[in-house]
């Protein structure tokens, strides 16, 4: 799904802020994406979402060379993609529906359908009563599961989180992360950079860890079982509480 | 106005609050600019068409002389223009003829100045075949001395010199305008891009092609622009039609060329807000387009 081969990253003139990352992703896989503050984790997914390209080295997304992308085949690989950003960049004019339908409006899927998928979506996530909110009127944490529907209503194969927990309590982080374990129950391969060690040590996926402007693989399942989706999940989220909490 | 669901908030931009009136400024000066050249052309090809080919023939009169006499010169000198190569008709003017064509000199009373009338004689040439006019007059000095060719082609030069200088100023106008119509536009695309670039970024990010984006401001210039045209071509309309109507008065400078407005000429002047809305749309787009190629996202 992703391949990085010896990649570096520059901004401009400055020096290298990450360097001879390697590392691929399967399809279906669950990955953290671990560092400090700064250590390049953005940069990093950005690489990913094709909002940066590599100084050096070969990036692959869905078997293909992006080095050899040209710029109107960017939206297509982009929408198999779905970000969910720290700040959540969500289009402050429009509803929590507008905003979570703006990639099926981009991608041309008729309204009818948008107006059956997008209420279903944020009932899912815990917002039915919120359809019509600006985000300005919403909690992070609620905006912030407004970005996540937005990143997952076009079903994307990849979903990238930069710091998701970042702006809300670690409650709401929790939740948020068993949202993402259910995306990657039903195919997503999902990657979430944090700088939280805390929530990390909480769920039990593969990391990728980055320091001093590189990477190191870590796979925690050979240093305990991984989780097991096949019991009965009485820790599985209750947005639907959640959401009564919060308006409390 | 017109409104269409958007995803950039293009309407709230300071820089586009006053655009459509400036389409409708443009539109209304490129209206009354492409009237002007209209009507100056239509004068110029009327009064080419209606001059060209044209002589008349100054007879001075001769004092004393008897009508015999008279008539026989007159007719000597017609013989002689009418044999005269490249003349393909003459015309004797009667006395009636002559004094309306000199009555706004001389006044209707012009019996009681005692002045003697000369006779003219209008000469039709043919279109590709210019007479010899010295040797023309040379002829006609024998058989009526003093007699004066008026060339209208030399008259009509000057004159048609002036009226094209007009036209073309005009038709520059109209040009100048629909250009400045495009530039500012351009200039509140790029400034729309500028303060919306956050969420250009966002729908970019989340698989928007550049030219979704580039029709989200396409639909604000035609929005915009028909807003504009709309009340521009409505102010122009008014404008003409008061013109008109002081032109039938004669009250405005160039009543005659005003009154030779003809209905089909509208059709000209009735693509111009279309054109302008057009103009708007394409400029946007190109405007949008070649902006965001330089955008990262």
């Amino acid at each position: 799904m992703v391949l990085f081969d010896g990649v570096a990253v520059r901004y401009g003139a400055g020096p290298e802020v990450l360097r001879g990352i390697s590392f691929t992703l399967a399809p279906g896989s669950f990955h953290f994406l671990v560092g400090p503050s700064g250590a390049g984790k953005s940069s990093l997914l950005k690489l990913i979402y094709l909002g940066l390209r590599p100084a050096a080295g070969r990036v692959e997304l869905f078997g293909r060379d992006v080095s050899v992308l040209r710029r109107g085949d960017y939206p297509a690989m982009r929408r198999r993609i779905g970000v969910v950003f720290q700040d959540f960049r969500l289009i402050e004019h429009l509803s929590a529906t507008d905003n979570v339908a703006l990639p099926l409006r981009i991608a041309g899927v008729r309204e009818s359908d948008i107006k059956r998928h997008v209420p279903e979506l944020l009932a899912w996530v815990g917002l039915k009563h919120h359809l019509d909110a600006l985000p300005a009127t919403l909690s992070g944490g609620q905006q912030q599961r407004v970005a996540i529907a937005r990143a997952v209503i076009s079903r994307p194969s990849l979903l990238l989180a930069d710091e998701p927990t970042g702006n809300v309590d670690d409650r709401i982080g929790v939740r948020l992360m068993y949202l993402f374990e259910e995306l990657n129950k039903m195919g997503t391969t999902v990657v979430v950079a944090t700088h939280n060690e805390g929530l990390v040590g909480r769920f039990n996926h593969r990391q990728l860890r980055i320091e001093n402007g590189t990477i190191r693989p870590f796979d925690p399942t050979t240093a305990a079982p991984p989780p097991d989706h096949t019991t009965p999940d009485d820790t599985a989220p209750d947005y639907a509480e959640a959401e009564q909490q919060e308006s409390a | 106005m017109l409104r269409f669901r958007t995803d950039l908030p293009l309407d709230r931009d300071s820089t586009a609050r006053f655009l459509p009136w400036i389409i409708g400024f443009m539109v209304y000066l490129a209206i009354i600019a492409a009237t002007v050249a209209l009507l100056v052309h239509h004068v110029t090809q009327r009064w080419q068409r209606d001059l060209s080919g044209q002589l008349t023939v100054e007879l001075p009169a001769v004092i004393d002389e008897e009508p015999a006499a008279r008539k026989q010169r007159l007719d000597a000198a017609v013989e002689e223009i009418s044999d005269t190569n490249g003349v393909i008709g003459t015309r004797l003017l009667d006395d009636a003829e002559v004094r309306r064509l000199l009555a706004p000199w001389l006044g209707d009373q012009m019996e009681e100045l005692g002045v003697a009338l000369p006779d003219l004689v209008a000469v039709s040439t043919a279109p590709d075949i210019r007479p010899n006019l010295s040797e023309l007059a040379a002829r006609l000095q024998r058989v009526s001395p003093g007699a004066v060719i008026e060339d209208h082609a030399q008259f009509n030069a000057g004159a048609l010199s002036f009226l094209r200088t007009i036209e073309v100023m005009a038709v520059s106008l109209l040009a100048l305008v629909l250009a400045a119509t495009a530039g500012v536009v351009a200039f509140t695309a790029r400034a729309g891009l500028s303060i919306h670039r956050r969420i250009v970024e966002i729908v970019h990010l989340v698989g928007a092609h550049d030219s979704y984006v580039a029709r989200q401001f396409q639909a604000q210039a035609f929005r915009y622009g028909f807003f504009g045209a709309f009340i521009g071509s409505l102010l122009a309309t008014a404008t003409l039609l008061m013109a008109a109507v002081f032109a039938a008065r004669g009250a405005v400078p160039m009543s005659a060329a005003v009154r030779t407005f003809e209905p089909w000429m509208i059709w000209p002047l009735a693509l111009i807000p279309f054109a302008a809305v057009l103009i708007a749309m394409i400029t946007v787009r190109i405007a949008v387009l070649t902006a965001l190629r330089r955008m990262a996202y």
